[in-house]
């Protein structure tokens, strides 16, 4: 199966993050590609930014962006898209995500990627700025399906189906993380599987992983720890219904050194060449008690248990 | 999951949108932020009346459905805020730095699409909310941080006395501030740099009318403590003493990337101070009066010295031709 955009299958990628930075620029590891949080280095005029040209020169770069906020009321930044198109065409990034969310109204940004109803003018506003900003930046863009932790009264249809007219509408594409179906799945009380099968799987141009922290009532995306096997057993099913696309594994908090991470996207590899089977027997096992093992088990009463979108850069100092 | 509604939902994008932010946004929590919405027209009056926006799931209401959102929304900008100034979160402890934090946050919410720009007021914030100044300042505890924890509390700084705990803690904020700004603003890296070589061929008439153009990175700040040594300390050593009152003047700029910092003495702050206004390299030399007991040969000697470590920094760009008459 192709890709509606032709984008490559860059393989096995893992989130550009400041900690792996002096890392990456001395031993140039075999990664396939990066990912970066877009506005870590829309306004970097320092190492960051630095890095990251270096980084360009060698390696695919994708954009991955948590403040777009194609959900929200609040007019569009077109300084915020000026910039995000200058770094895309100055690193030569092979394309530009965000999410399917919105981070603020009235002037403000929360920084999280709040949930949008799914409903039908919901859905239209989505479609109007999808487009404005395909037209802005000149490229189809991205979205991600979030994860997310309540539903609305007001939605009228589910998620994916909100995805996928949304897809068909604006001939956007679709990063699609597993773990966020996971996550979302559960905190939700859907089958992920099903979800998985309702997408428009020629539209999907990228995959996420990542750890998750199980709170017992609810799932939160942390993105602080390695991919559980219920994830990839939904990753070895979205793998096959996509025929394979560009995969990357984001690790936001408590972040090992760069070769952990690396080694847990790689672990992805066995599932590339292989002819699974939907249901697998790992599978079947998996759901609806999955949990075998989990990567982090908290008390829900836990109040710094906090979802992570973003990364912060730190100032490095003699 | 979805519900039975009609198609047209009983409410707006919009007002969904301003309800949700300004329940998950009140600092009292998600109850508070329900029962005291005022953002247009009221579409919840009360808890209980939360199943009609927030569908509940199996495992949880509502209400503790919005409470995980109320709860990142502050605990993620505490964290940025922490990470941004370690030495401060470390001086005051997790719980009375992340209070300051709240209350920051409150009061500047973030409305940036970036981060890097959360934490740009909050030196200034601790100024304004400072405790009135102790007359005797001589005693400091990370308890007195507390104090800062009232946002009633306003700047007292002209009746003050010698320097305190607070303005200990504004000046660290305002340094590790700094770092931030420099380490991911404009450098000297890419940029040419001032060289001796530059100054061949040039007369000393022209020398000496002429101005310097810094490197945009170079940031020169007096504080009243030496809060650059104590930042260094406490790095390897979490149980740094406070330090004592000590006027410092430093230079903080980047070389290679990495942010870098010295001290500097008053006579070369404020050489450097007023060539940085733009002031003529000779106007600046003749305002400052050679140090006491120093030969007018040792003067010129350390000027030499200084110009050229100022210049290896690097801090200058080149001189400013523009000023030659």
């Amino acid at each position: 199966m192709h890709s509606r955009f032709n984008f490559p299958n860059l393989g096995l990628g893992v989130g550009l993050r400041s900690v792996h930075f002096d890392h990456i620029l001395r031993e140039w590891p075999a990664v396939d590609w990066f990912e970066i949080i877009s506005e870590n280095y829309m306004d970097s005029r320092g190492r960051p930014r630095y890095v990251l040209d270096r980084i360009a020169e060698r390696y695919s770069v994708v954009m991955h962006g948590v403040s777009l906020s194609i959900g929200s009321t609040e007019p569009l930044n077109f300084e915020y898209l000026r910039k995000l198109k200058r770094l895309a065409t100055d690193i030569r990034a092979v394309w530009v995500s965000d999410h399917v969310c919105w981070t603020g109204v009235a002037g403000i940004n929360t920084h999280d990627l709040l949930p949008l109803p799914y409903n039908e003018p919901t859905l239209q506003h989505v479609i109007n700025r999808v487009h404005i900003v395909q037209d802005f930046l000149e490229r189809p863009l991205i979205l991600e399906n979030p994860s997310s932790y309540l539903t609305f009264a007001d939605s009228t249809m589910a998620e994916w189906e909100f995805v996928s007219r949304l897809v068909d509408a604006t001939e956007c594409g679709l990063l699609l993380d597993v773990n966020n179906v996971y996550v979302s799945a559960f905190n939700h009380d859907y089958d992920p599987v099903t979800f998985l099968h309702e997408l428009p799987h020629e539209s999907v141009v990228q995959m996420h992983l990542a750890g998750h922290a199980d709170c017992g009532t609810h799932r939160i995306d942390t993105h602080d720890g390695p991919v559980i096997d219920p994830v990839w057993n939904l990753y070895r099913i979205a793998h096959t219904l996509t025929g394979g696309v560009s995969t990357l594994l984001e690790w936001d908090a408590n972040i090992p050194e760069f070769t952990i991470v690396h080694a847990e996207v790689k672990k992805a590899a066995q599932f590339l060449d292989e002819n699974s089977h939907t249901e697998s027997p790992l599978l079947t096992r998996a759901f609806p008690n999955p949990l075998k093992r989990v990567s982090k088990t908290i008390d829900h009463t836990e109040l710094h248990t906090t979802p992570h979108p973003i990364h912060f850069v730190t100032a490095e100092v003699e | 999951m979805i519900s039975q509604t009609p198609v047209d939902p009983p409410r707006s994008l919009c007002q969904l949108q301003q309800w949700l932010q300004s329940v998950i946004t009140h600092p009292k929590g998600i109850e508070a932020g329900v029962l005291g919405n005022t953002t247009g027209e009221t579409i919840c009056d009360s808890i209980d009346q939360l199943e009609t926006i927030i569908c509940p799931s199996q495992r949880l209401g509502s209400a503790d459905r919005l409470r995980i959102y109320g709860q990142a929304y502050f605990s993620r900008l505490v964290e940025c805020l922490r990470a941004e100034f370690p030495t401060m979160a470390r001086v005051l402890g997790i719980e009375a730095f992340d209070r300051l934090a709240f209350g920051y946050l409150l009061e500047q919410p973030s409305q940036s699409y970036t981060l890097s720009k959360l934490a740009e007021a909050f030196p200034d914030y601790l100024l304004r909310t400072r405790p009135p100044r102790e007359e005797n300042a001589s005693h400091h505890s990370s308890a007195e941080a507390e104090v800062f924890l009232s946002p009633s509390v306003q700047s007292d700084n002209e009746t003050s006395s010698s320097p305190d705990f607070a303005d200990f803690l504004i000046d660290l904020a305002t340094l590790e501030r700094t770092y931030s700004e420099v380490f991911d603003g404009n450098g000297p890296e890419q940029t040419a740099s001032l060289h001796p070589s530059d100054l061949k061929g040039l007369t000393t008439e022209k020398f000496v009318v002429s101005g310097i153009v810094f490197h945009d990175c170079v940031r020169l700040m007096t504080f009243r403590f030496p809060v650059h040594d104590y930042v260094t300390a406490s790095r390897s050593d979490a149980s740094s003493c406070f330090p004592l009152h000590r006027v410092t003047h430093l230079v903080v700029t980047r070389r290679q990337f990495v942010v870098r910092r010295f001290e500097v003495s008053p006579i070369q702050f404020s050489i450097l101070s007023q060539l940085q206004r733009g002031t003529s390299i000779g106007d600046v030399l003749h305002s400052i009066p050679p140090d006491n007991g120093l030969q007018i040969h040792e003067w010129i000697a350390n000027l030499r010295r200084w110009f050229f470590e100022w210049t290896a920094a690097p801090l200058f760009q080149r001189l400013d031709h523009e000023r030659i008459q």
